[in-house]
Protein backbone atom coordinates (compact mmCIF):
# COMPACT_ATOMS: atom_id res chain seq x y z
CA UNK A 1 0.00 0.00 0.00
CA UNK A 2 2.89 1.89 1.10
CA UNK A 3 4.04 2.23 -2.68
CA UNK A 4 0.52 2.91 -4.58
CA UNK A 5 0.22 5.46 -2.69
CA UNK A 6 2.98 7.08 -4.35
CA UNK A 7 0.77 7.83 -7.63
CA UNK A 8 -1.63 10.17 -5.26
CA UNK A 9 0.00 13.13 -5.31
CA UNK A 10 1.44 12.63 -8.85
CA UNK A 11 -2.03 13.02 -9.64
CA UNK A 12 -3.33 15.94 -7.71
CA UNK A 13 0.27 17.43 -8.67
CA UNK A 14 -1.32 17.06 -12.23
CA UNK A 15 -4.66 18.36 -11.74
CA UNK A 16 -2.72 21.71 -10.26
CA UNK A 17 -2.51 22.64 -13.80
CA UNK A 18 -5.65 21.95 -15.05
CA UNK A 19 -7.60 23.37 -12.12
CA UNK A 20 -5.27 26.92 -12.56
CA UNK A 21 -6.06 26.94 -15.99
CA UNK A 22 -9.96 26.80 -14.94
CA UNK A 23 -9.92 29.22 -12.24
CA UNK A 24 -8.29 31.50 -14.45
CA UNK A 25 -11.22 31.11 -17.09
CA UNK A 26 -13.65 31.96 -13.94
CA UNK A 27 -14.11 27.81 -13.39
CA UNK A 28 -12.54 25.89 -10.36
CA UNK A 29 -13.50 22.50 -10.91
CA UNK A 30 -15.38 20.71 -12.92
CA UNK A 31 -18.60 22.29 -12.55
CA UNK A 32 -21.05 23.61 -15.55
CA UNK A 33 -19.24 24.07 -18.81
CA UNK A 34 -19.77 26.82 -20.81
CA UNK A 35 -20.73 26.52 -24.21
CA UNK A 36 -17.45 28.12 -25.74
CA UNK A 37 -15.43 25.62 -23.52
CA UNK A 38 -14.74 23.30 -25.37
CA UNK A 39 -12.32 20.51 -25.10
CA UNK A 40 -10.07 18.39 -27.38
CA UNK A 41 -12.09 15.07 -28.10
CA UNK A 42 -15.16 16.92 -28.06
CA UNK A 43 -17.08 17.39 -31.16
CA UNK A 44 -19.81 19.40 -30.46
CA UNK A 45 -19.86 22.19 -27.86
CA UNK A 46 -21.95 21.43 -24.64
CA UNK A 47 -25.77 22.77 -24.12
CA UNK A 48 -25.89 25.30 -21.45
CA UNK A 49 -26.52 23.31 -17.62
CA UNK A 50 -24.61 20.57 -18.57
CA UNK A 51 -22.47 19.11 -16.08
CA UNK A 52 -18.85 17.63 -17.01
CA UNK A 53 -17.65 15.39 -14.55
CA UNK A 54 -14.27 16.65 -15.73
CA UNK A 55 -10.99 14.18 -16.58
CA UNK A 56 -8.55 11.39 -15.13
CA UNK A 57 -8.83 10.20 -11.71
CA UNK A 58 -11.13 13.18 -10.15
CA UNK A 59 -13.79 12.54 -13.55
CA UNK A 60 -14.39 9.16 -11.75
CA UNK A 61 -14.42 10.25 -8.57
CA UNK A 62 -17.22 12.86 -9.89
CA UNK A 63 -19.27 10.19 -11.42
CA UNK A 64 -19.23 8.15 -8.56
CA UNK A 65 -20.06 11.40 -6.10
CA UNK A 66 -23.05 12.11 -8.64
CA UNK A 67 -24.26 8.10 -8.56
CA UNK A 68 -23.88 8.85 -4.61
CA UNK A 69 -25.43 11.99 -4.43
CA UNK A 70 -28.55 10.33 -6.22
CA UNK A 71 -29.02 7.81 -4.29
CA UNK A 72 -28.21 9.76 -0.81
CA UNK A 73 -30.96 12.10 -1.93
CA UNK A 74 -33.63 9.30 -2.95
CA UNK A 75 -33.07 7.42 0.63
CA UNK A 76 -33.63 10.59 2.29
CA UNK A 77 -37.01 10.82 0.41
CA UNK A 78 -37.60 6.72 1.21
CA UNK A 79 -37.04 7.57 4.59
CA UNK A 80 -39.00 10.82 5.11
CA UNK A 81 -41.89 9.98 5.97
CA UNK A 82 -41.91 6.46 4.64
CA UNK A 83 -44.89 4.91 2.29
CA UNK A 84 -47.99 4.03 4.38
CA UNK A 85 -47.56 0.50 6.35
CA UNK A 86 -43.84 0.25 6.06
CA UNK A 87 -42.69 -2.99 7.60
CA UNK A 88 -40.78 -2.83 10.77
CA UNK A 89 -37.92 -4.81 8.71
CA UNK A 90 -37.48 -1.58 6.34
CA UNK A 91 -38.13 1.22 8.59
CA UNK A 92 -34.99 -0.12 10.64
CA UNK A 93 -32.71 -0.79 7.81
CA UNK A 94 -33.36 1.43 5.22
CA UNK A 95 -32.21 4.47 7.40
CA UNK A 96 -29.10 2.74 7.68
CA UNK A 97 -28.59 2.33 3.87
CA UNK A 98 -29.40 6.07 3.45
CA UNK A 99 -26.40 7.06 5.76
CA UNK A 100 -24.43 5.08 4.35
CA UNK A 101 -24.97 6.40 1.25
CA UNK A 102 -24.80 10.30 2.75
CA UNK A 103 -21.24 9.00 4.15
CA UNK A 104 -20.30 7.83 0.61
CA UNK A 105 -21.48 11.36 -0.82
CA UNK A 106 -19.80 13.13 1.84
CA UNK A 107 -16.35 11.18 1.80
CA UNK A 108 -16.22 12.03 -2.20
CA UNK A 109 -17.28 15.47 -1.71
CA UNK A 110 -14.45 15.94 0.56
CA UNK A 111 -11.98 14.12 -1.80
CA UNK A 112 -12.96 16.04 -4.55
CA UNK A 113 -12.77 19.32 -2.74
CA UNK A 114 -12.36 21.93 -5.30
CA UNK A 115 -12.89 20.29 -8.04
CA UNK A 116 -16.19 19.00 -7.08
CA UNK A 117 -19.19 19.08 -9.35
CA UNK A 118 -21.92 20.67 -8.56
CA UNK A 119 -24.66 19.96 -5.95
CA UNK A 120 -27.57 18.39 -7.95
CA UNK A 121 -31.29 20.00 -6.82
CA UNK A 122 -33.00 16.75 -7.33
CA UNK A 123 -36.75 16.65 -7.99
CA UNK A 124 -37.55 12.95 -7.58
CA UNK A 125 -41.00 12.81 -6.62
CA UNK A 126 -41.47 13.65 -10.51
CA UNK A 127 -40.09 10.61 -11.41
CA UNK A 128 -41.13 8.16 -8.60
CA UNK A 129 -44.26 7.70 -6.28
CA UNK A 130 -43.06 7.77 -3.03
CA UNK A 131 -46.11 6.81 -1.36
CA UNK A 132 -46.41 3.52 -3.79
CA UNK A 133 -44.20 0.54 -1.84
CA UNK A 134 -43.10 -1.12 -4.77
CA UNK A 135 -42.28 1.35 -6.70
CA UNK A 136 -40.15 2.95 -4.15
CA UNK A 137 -38.45 -0.16 -3.75
CA UNK A 138 -37.90 -1.03 -7.48
CA UNK A 139 -36.06 2.26 -7.77
CA UNK A 140 -34.17 1.55 -4.71
CA UNK A 141 -32.99 -2.03 -6.69
CA UNK A 142 -32.64 0.10 -9.84
CA UNK A 143 -30.33 2.55 -8.36
CA UNK A 144 -28.02 0.11 -6.33
CA UNK A 145 -27.36 -2.02 -9.55
CA UNK A 146 -26.28 1.72 -11.11
CA UNK A 147 -23.70 2.13 -8.37
CA UNK A 148 -22.55 -1.45 -8.57
CA UNK A 149 -22.41 -1.85 -12.06
CA UNK A 150 -21.00 1.56 -12.74
CA UNK A 151 -17.98 1.11 -10.39
CA UNK A 152 -17.31 -2.09 -12.02
CA UNK A 153 -17.51 -0.13 -15.75
CA UNK A 154 -14.80 2.23 -14.30
CA UNK A 155 -12.68 -0.11 -12.15
CA UNK A 156 -10.05 -0.18 -14.45
CA UNK A 157 -9.30 3.07 -15.30
CA UNK A 158 -8.04 4.83 -12.16
CA UNK A 159 -4.71 5.59 -11.82
CA UNK A 160 -3.99 5.90 -8.39
CA UNK A 161 -4.61 2.36 -6.58
CA UNK A 162 -5.52 4.57 -3.57
CA UNK A 163 -8.83 5.75 -4.56
CA UNK A 164 -9.87 2.96 -6.29
CA UNK A 165 -9.58 0.79 -3.14
CA UNK A 166 -11.16 3.80 -1.77
CA UNK A 167 -14.56 3.14 -3.78
CA UNK A 168 -14.11 -0.74 -3.66
CA UNK A 169 -14.85 -0.63 0.03
CA UNK A 170 -17.98 1.22 -0.81
CA UNK A 171 -19.30 -0.93 -3.53
CA UNK A 172 -19.45 -4.18 -1.24
CA UNK A 173 -21.66 -2.41 1.12
CA UNK A 174 -24.00 -1.20 -1.75
CA UNK A 175 -23.75 -5.41 -3.01
CA UNK A 176 -25.55 -5.80 1.00
CA UNK A 177 -28.14 -2.85 0.18
CA UNK A 178 -29.27 -4.67 -3.32
CA UNK A 179 -29.33 -8.00 -1.27
CA UNK A 180 -31.66 -6.76 1.30
CA UNK A 181 -34.00 -4.98 -1.34
CA UNK A 182 -33.95 -7.53 -3.46
CA UNK A 183 -34.97 -9.89 -0.39
CA UNK A 184 -37.85 -7.71 0.38
CA UNK A 185 -39.35 -7.53 -3.15
CA UNK A 186 -38.85 -10.87 -3.43
CA UNK A 187 -37.67 -13.48 -0.91
CA UNK A 188 -34.68 -15.09 -1.96
CA UNK A 189 -33.94 -12.77 -4.66
CA UNK A 190 -30.64 -11.93 -3.46
CA UNK A 191 -28.98 -12.78 -5.85
CA UNK A 192 -30.28 -13.58 -8.74
CA UNK A 193 -29.90 -10.68 -10.83
CA UNK A 194 -26.45 -11.79 -11.68
CA UNK A 195 -25.07 -12.74 -15.11
CA UNK A 196 -24.10 -16.36 -16.49
CA UNK A 197 -20.35 -16.23 -14.17
CA UNK A 198 -22.64 -15.36 -11.35
CA UNK A 199 -21.01 -11.79 -11.23
CA UNK A 200 -22.20 -8.69 -11.22
CA UNK A 201 -21.84 -7.16 -14.68
CA UNK A 202 -20.30 -3.85 -15.51
CA UNK A 203 -21.55 -0.61 -17.47
CA UNK A 204 -20.63 1.86 -19.13
CA UNK A 205 -20.55 5.74 -17.57
CA UNK A 206 -22.44 6.22 -20.72
CA UNK A 207 -25.04 3.78 -20.34
CA UNK A 208 -25.18 4.07 -16.92
CA UNK A 209 -26.08 7.97 -16.76
CA UNK A 210 -28.86 7.55 -20.18
CA UNK A 211 -30.49 4.47 -17.59
CA UNK A 212 -30.31 6.59 -15.09
CA UNK A 213 -31.19 10.68 -16.97
CA UNK A 214 -35.13 11.08 -15.72
CA UNK A 215 -33.95 10.96 -12.06
CA UNK A 216 -31.00 13.59 -12.71
CA UNK A 217 -31.98 17.85 -13.29
CA UNK A 218 -28.63 18.40 -15.22
CA UNK A 219 -26.97 16.59 -18.21
CA UNK A 220 -24.17 14.86 -17.25
CA UNK A 221 -21.11 14.56 -19.60
CA UNK A 222 -18.75 11.82 -19.16
CA UNK A 223 -16.62 12.36 -22.42
CA UNK A 224 -13.55 13.51 -21.09
CA UNK A 225 -13.45 10.23 -18.67
CA UNK A 226 -10.09 8.27 -19.07
CA UNK A 227 -11.15 5.68 -21.11
CA UNK B 1 6.67 -0.21 -31.41
CA UNK B 2 7.96 -3.50 -30.25
CA UNK B 3 7.90 -4.74 -26.83
CA UNK B 4 11.03 -3.98 -25.72
CA UNK B 5 10.70 -0.27 -26.84
CA UNK B 6 7.55 -0.62 -24.63
CA UNK B 7 8.82 -2.00 -22.08
CA UNK B 8 11.66 0.73 -22.31
CA UNK B 9 9.95 3.57 -22.31
CA UNK B 10 7.62 2.65 -19.49
CA UNK B 11 10.72 2.60 -17.13
CA UNK B 12 11.88 5.75 -18.23
CA UNK B 13 8.66 7.46 -16.89
CA UNK B 14 9.09 6.86 -13.78
CA UNK B 15 6.04 6.66 -11.52
CA UNK B 16 5.08 10.34 -12.06
CA UNK B 17 3.65 10.19 -15.18
CA UNK B 18 0.75 7.49 -14.94
CA UNK B 19 -1.75 9.21 -17.39
CA UNK B 20 1.41 8.51 -20.05
CA UNK B 21 2.18 5.12 -19.03
CA UNK B 22 -1.92 4.35 -19.29
CA UNK B 23 -1.91 5.96 -22.69
CA UNK B 24 0.75 3.33 -23.86
CA UNK B 25 -1.41 1.07 -22.39
CA UNK B 26 -4.83 2.09 -24.15
CA UNK B 27 -2.98 2.51 -27.62
CA UNK B 28 -2.37 -1.31 -27.82
CA UNK B 29 -5.87 -2.30 -26.19
CA UNK B 30 -5.90 -4.27 -23.43
CA UNK B 31 -6.86 -7.55 -25.11
CA UNK B 32 -3.38 -7.15 -27.35
CA UNK B 33 -1.85 -6.26 -24.05
CA UNK B 34 -3.01 -10.11 -22.41
CA UNK B 35 -2.43 -11.89 -25.90
CA UNK B 36 1.06 -10.72 -26.72
CA UNK B 37 2.77 -9.61 -23.69
CA UNK B 38 3.80 -11.50 -20.58
CA UNK B 39 1.83 -10.76 -17.30
CA UNK B 40 4.74 -9.22 -15.62
CA UNK B 41 5.08 -6.64 -18.45
CA UNK B 42 1.81 -5.43 -17.71
CA UNK B 43 2.49 -5.60 -14.20
CA UNK B 44 4.19 -2.15 -14.65
CA UNK B 45 1.47 -0.19 -15.27
CA UNK B 46 -0.63 1.72 -12.46
CA UNK B 47 0.64 0.62 -9.24
CA UNK B 48 4.14 1.12 -8.38
CA UNK B 49 4.78 -2.29 -6.86
CA UNK B 50 5.35 -4.50 -9.56
CA UNK B 51 3.89 -7.69 -9.60
CA UNK B 52 5.00 -10.58 -11.31
CA UNK B 53 2.94 -12.97 -13.10
CA UNK B 54 3.03 -15.79 -10.44
CA UNK B 55 1.94 -13.24 -8.12
CA UNK B 56 -1.18 -12.08 -9.66
CA UNK B 57 -1.66 -16.37 -9.93
CA UNK B 58 -1.34 -16.10 -6.43
CA UNK B 59 -3.97 -13.72 -5.59
CA UNK B 60 -6.64 -15.25 -7.48
CA UNK B 61 -6.15 -18.64 -5.88
CA UNK B 62 -6.30 -16.83 -2.97
CA UNK B 63 -10.06 -15.77 -3.87
CA UNK B 64 -10.15 -19.22 -5.21
CA UNK B 65 -9.21 -20.78 -2.14
CA UNK B 66 -11.98 -18.90 -0.31
CA UNK B 67 -14.68 -19.69 -2.79
CA UNK B 68 -13.62 -23.43 -2.26
CA UNK B 69 -13.84 -22.77 1.87
CA UNK B 70 -17.56 -21.37 1.39
CA UNK B 71 -18.11 -24.07 -0.93
CA UNK B 72 -16.82 -27.25 1.56
CA UNK B 73 -18.78 -25.09 4.60
CA UNK B 74 -22.27 -24.68 2.59
CA UNK B 75 -22.17 -28.23 1.41
CA UNK B 76 -21.54 -29.61 4.77
CA UNK B 77 -23.78 -28.07 6.69
CA UNK B 78 -26.64 -28.62 4.24
CA UNK B 79 -25.91 -32.18 3.71
CA UNK B 80 -25.13 -33.44 7.59
CA UNK B 81 -25.56 -29.61 9.27
CA UNK B 82 -28.20 -28.44 11.85
CA UNK B 83 -32.52 -28.53 10.99
CA UNK B 84 -32.94 -25.42 9.01
CA UNK B 85 -35.62 -22.65 9.95
CA UNK B 86 -37.89 -23.58 6.97
CA UNK B 87 -37.29 -24.14 3.39
CA UNK B 88 -36.72 -20.58 2.39
CA UNK B 89 -33.17 -21.47 4.26
CA UNK B 90 -32.25 -24.24 2.69
CA UNK B 91 -32.96 -22.66 -0.74
CA UNK B 92 -30.67 -19.23 -0.02
CA UNK B 93 -27.91 -21.85 0.92
CA UNK B 94 -28.14 -23.93 -2.20
CA UNK B 95 -28.31 -20.87 -4.17
CA UNK B 96 -25.13 -19.24 -2.74
CA UNK B 97 -23.70 -23.26 -2.96
CA UNK B 98 -24.50 -23.67 -6.45
CA UNK B 99 -23.18 -19.59 -7.58
CA UNK B 100 -19.82 -20.63 -5.29
CA UNK B 101 -19.42 -23.63 -7.55
CA UNK B 102 -19.88 -21.18 -11.08
CA UNK B 103 -16.89 -18.52 -9.19
CA UNK B 104 -15.02 -21.88 -8.62
CA UNK B 105 -15.52 -22.71 -12.17
CA UNK B 106 -15.12 -19.72 -13.78
CA UNK B 107 -12.33 -18.68 -11.03
CA UNK B 108 -10.01 -21.76 -12.35
CA UNK B 109 -10.95 -20.84 -15.88
CA UNK B 110 -9.35 -17.39 -15.64
CA UNK B 111 -6.13 -18.68 -13.67
CA UNK B 112 -5.72 -21.69 -16.76
CA UNK B 113 -6.13 -18.86 -19.28
CA UNK B 114 -3.91 -16.47 -17.74
CA UNK B 115 -1.25 -19.09 -17.32
CA UNK B 116 -1.19 -20.40 -13.80
CA UNK B 117 -2.60 -23.52 -12.22
CA UNK B 118 -5.82 -23.53 -10.17
CA UNK B 119 -5.15 -24.84 -7.29
CA UNK B 120 -7.42 -28.07 -5.80
CA UNK B 121 -9.34 -27.43 -2.75
CA UNK B 122 -7.66 -28.67 0.06
CA UNK B 123 -9.01 -30.23 2.57
CA UNK B 124 -11.23 -28.33 4.30
CA UNK B 125 -12.26 -28.84 8.60
CA UNK B 126 -15.37 -26.64 8.87
CA UNK B 127 -15.52 -26.97 12.67
CA UNK B 128 -11.98 -24.93 12.42
CA UNK B 129 -10.52 -28.25 13.98
CA UNK B 130 -7.52 -28.60 11.59
CA UNK B 131 -9.01 -32.08 10.32
CA UNK B 132 -10.30 -33.29 13.92
CA UNK B 133 -13.52 -32.26 13.06
CA UNK B 134 -14.09 -31.29 16.38
CA UNK B 135 -12.87 -27.44 16.40
CA UNK B 136 -14.77 -24.54 18.13
CA UNK B 137 -17.22 -24.31 15.33
CA UNK B 138 -18.35 -27.99 15.87
CA UNK B 139 -21.51 -27.37 17.09
CA UNK B 140 -22.28 -25.23 13.78
CA UNK B 141 -23.59 -29.10 12.60
CA UNK B 142 -26.08 -29.06 14.99
CA UNK B 143 -27.03 -25.61 15.80
CA UNK B 144 -28.42 -23.23 13.36
CA UNK B 145 -27.90 -20.82 15.08
CA UNK B 146 -24.42 -21.18 15.49
CA UNK B 147 -23.85 -22.21 12.05
CA UNK B 148 -25.61 -19.30 10.65
CA UNK B 149 -23.02 -17.01 13.03
CA UNK B 150 -20.19 -18.80 11.25
CA UNK B 151 -21.56 -18.55 7.95
CA UNK B 152 -21.71 -15.01 8.18
CA UNK B 153 -18.16 -14.73 9.34
CA UNK B 154 -16.65 -16.97 6.33
CA UNK B 155 -19.03 -14.32 3.81
CA UNK B 156 -17.73 -11.52 5.84
CA UNK B 157 -13.99 -12.73 5.86
CA UNK B 158 -14.66 -13.67 1.90
CA UNK B 159 -14.78 -9.70 0.82
CA UNK B 160 -12.28 -8.59 2.96
CA UNK B 161 -9.66 -11.49 1.58
CA UNK B 162 -10.81 -10.14 -1.86
CA UNK B 163 -10.61 -7.18 -1.23
CA UNK B 164 -7.28 -7.46 0.06
CA UNK B 165 -6.53 -8.58 -3.43
CA UNK B 166 -7.47 -5.93 -5.40
CA UNK B 167 -5.15 -3.51 -5.73
CA UNK B 168 -2.46 -6.14 -6.80
CA UNK B 169 -4.83 -6.87 -9.49
CA UNK B 170 -5.48 -3.34 -10.70
CA UNK B 171 -2.22 -4.14 -13.40
CA UNK B 172 -4.71 -7.32 -15.16
CA UNK B 173 -8.02 -5.96 -16.30
CA UNK B 174 -9.34 -9.40 -16.87
CA UNK B 175 -8.46 -10.49 -13.54
CA UNK B 176 -9.63 -7.29 -11.99
CA UNK B 177 -12.74 -7.81 -13.54
CA UNK B 178 -12.66 -11.35 -12.62
CA UNK B 179 -12.85 -10.67 -8.92
CA UNK B 180 -14.82 -7.06 -8.84
CA UNK B 181 -17.54 -9.16 -10.27
CA UNK B 182 -17.64 -11.72 -7.61
CA UNK B 183 -17.02 -9.19 -4.86
CA UNK B 184 -19.93 -7.17 -5.08
CA UNK B 185 -21.70 -11.03 -5.33
CA UNK B 186 -19.59 -11.54 -2.11
CA UNK B 187 -21.50 -8.39 -0.44
CA UNK B 188 -24.68 -9.89 -1.35
CA UNK B 189 -24.69 -13.45 0.02
CA UNK B 190 -23.26 -11.46 3.65
CA UNK B 191 -26.14 -9.70 3.62
CA UNK B 192 -28.74 -12.26 3.10
CA UNK B 193 -26.72 -14.48 5.58
CA UNK B 194 -26.89 -11.66 8.35
CA UNK B 195 -30.49 -11.14 7.16
CA UNK B 196 -31.15 -15.18 7.85
CA UNK B 197 -30.04 -14.23 11.46
CA UNK B 198 -31.60 -11.78 12.13
CA UNK B 199 -35.08 -13.28 11.16
CA UNK B 200 -34.15 -16.25 13.70
CA UNK B 201 -33.75 -13.85 16.63
CA UNK B 202 -29.97 -11.89 16.47
CA UNK B 203 -31.94 -8.70 16.70
CA UNK B 204 -28.68 -6.90 17.07
CA UNK B 205 -27.15 -8.20 13.44
CA UNK B 206 -27.43 -6.16 10.35
CA UNK B 207 -26.89 -6.41 6.89
CA UNK B 208 -23.41 -4.78 7.33
CA UNK B 209 -20.70 -4.91 9.79
CA UNK B 210 -21.35 -2.46 12.68
CA UNK B 211 -18.00 -1.20 14.02
CA UNK B 212 -16.11 -4.54 14.41
CA UNK B 213 -18.83 -6.69 16.06
CA UNK B 214 -19.87 -10.38 15.08
CA UNK B 215 -22.77 -10.26 17.04
CA UNK B 216 -22.08 -13.58 18.11
CA UNK B 217 -20.84 -15.08 21.84
CA UNK B 218 -18.08 -16.96 19.71
CA UNK B 219 -14.64 -15.66 20.49
CA UNK B 220 -13.04 -17.03 18.11
CA UNK B 221 -15.31 -15.26 14.86
CA UNK B 222 -14.74 -11.91 17.59
CA UNK B 223 -11.53 -11.96 17.03
CA UNK B 224 -12.09 -12.19 12.73
CA UNK B 225 -13.38 -8.77 12.91
CA UNK B 226 -10.34 -6.60 13.82
CA UNK B 227 -9.68 -3.74 11.43
CA UNK B 228 -13.37 -3.28 10.60
CA UNK B 229 -13.94 -0.89 12.98
CA UNK B 230 -12.20 2.05 10.41
CA UNK B 231 -13.48 5.89 11.25
CA UNK B 232 -11.08 7.45 8.79
CA UNK B 233 -11.21 6.34 5.35
CA UNK B 234 -8.73 8.82 2.69
CA UNK B 235 -7.41 10.79 5.81
CA UNK B 236 -11.27 12.04 6.04
CA UNK B 237 -12.41 11.51 9.68
CA UNK B 238 -15.67 10.63 8.84
CA UNK B 239 -17.53 11.21 12.16
CA UNK B 240 -19.75 14.10 11.90
CA UNK B 241 -18.34 14.82 8.72
CA UNK B 242 -19.86 18.08 7.34
CA UNK B 243 -22.17 18.08 9.98
CA UNK B 244 -23.81 15.39 8.63
CA UNK B 245 -25.53 13.00 11.22
CA UNK B 246 -22.39 10.45 10.44
CA UNK B 247 -21.73 8.61 13.45
CA UNK B 248 -19.57 5.18 14.67
CA UNK B 249 -21.82 3.05 13.80
CA UNK B 250 -23.15 4.46 10.35
CA UNK B 251 -19.70 5.24 9.34
CA UNK B 252 -18.43 1.51 10.03
CA UNK B 253 -21.14 0.26 8.25
CA UNK B 254 -20.79 2.04 5.48
CA UNK B 255 -17.50 0.78 4.26
CA UNK B 256 -15.74 -2.69 4.11
CA UNK B 257 -12.17 -3.01 5.08
CA UNK B 258 -9.54 -5.28 3.27
CA UNK B 259 -7.84 -8.04 5.21
CA UNK B 260 -4.06 -8.46 4.73
CA UNK B 261 -2.94 -12.27 2.84
CA UNK B 262 -1.24 -12.83 5.53
CA UNK B 263 -3.93 -12.74 8.47
CA UNK B 264 -6.26 -14.54 5.99
CA UNK B 265 -3.71 -17.29 5.95
CA UNK B 266 -3.79 -17.50 9.74
CA UNK B 267 -7.38 -17.59 10.11
CA UNK B 268 -7.87 -20.44 7.49
CA UNK B 269 -5.02 -22.59 8.69
CA UNK B 270 -7.38 -23.82 11.72
CA UNK B 271 -10.01 -24.90 8.66
CA UNK B 272 -7.62 -27.02 6.69
CA UNK B 273 -6.71 -30.89 7.29
CA UNK B 274 -2.63 -30.62 6.88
Amino acid sequence: MKEDLKETPAIAQKDVSRRQFLSYAGLAGAGLVIASCNNDDDDQPEPDGTVDLGSEDFGLLNYMFALKQLSAAFYTRFTTPFYPDAPTAETEFVPDIRDHEIAHRELLRNMLGDRAIIDFEFVLQNSIDFNNRPAVLAAAKDIEQKMISGFLGIANRFASAQYFEQIAKMTTVDGRHIAYISDVISYNSFALDVNTDRKDSPMTPEEVIAALSNYFPNTISAKRLPK
Amino acid sequence: MNLNKILKAIQEEGTDKVDNRRGLFKSFGSKVMMASLPLAAGSMFRTAKAQTASELIESLNLVLLWEQFGHAFYTKVLNEGPVFANASARAAFDLILSQKQQHIEYLSWVIHNGGGVANPAPVFDITGGKGSGTGPFAESLVDYRKMLSLAQTIEDLTIRVQKGTLTRLMVNDVFLSAVLGIHTVSGRYASKVRQMRWEAGAATVRPWVTGDRSDTENSYLQSYYHGEAVTVQSGIDMIGLNAQALVYDNVTEAFDEPMAKERAAEILDSFIQP
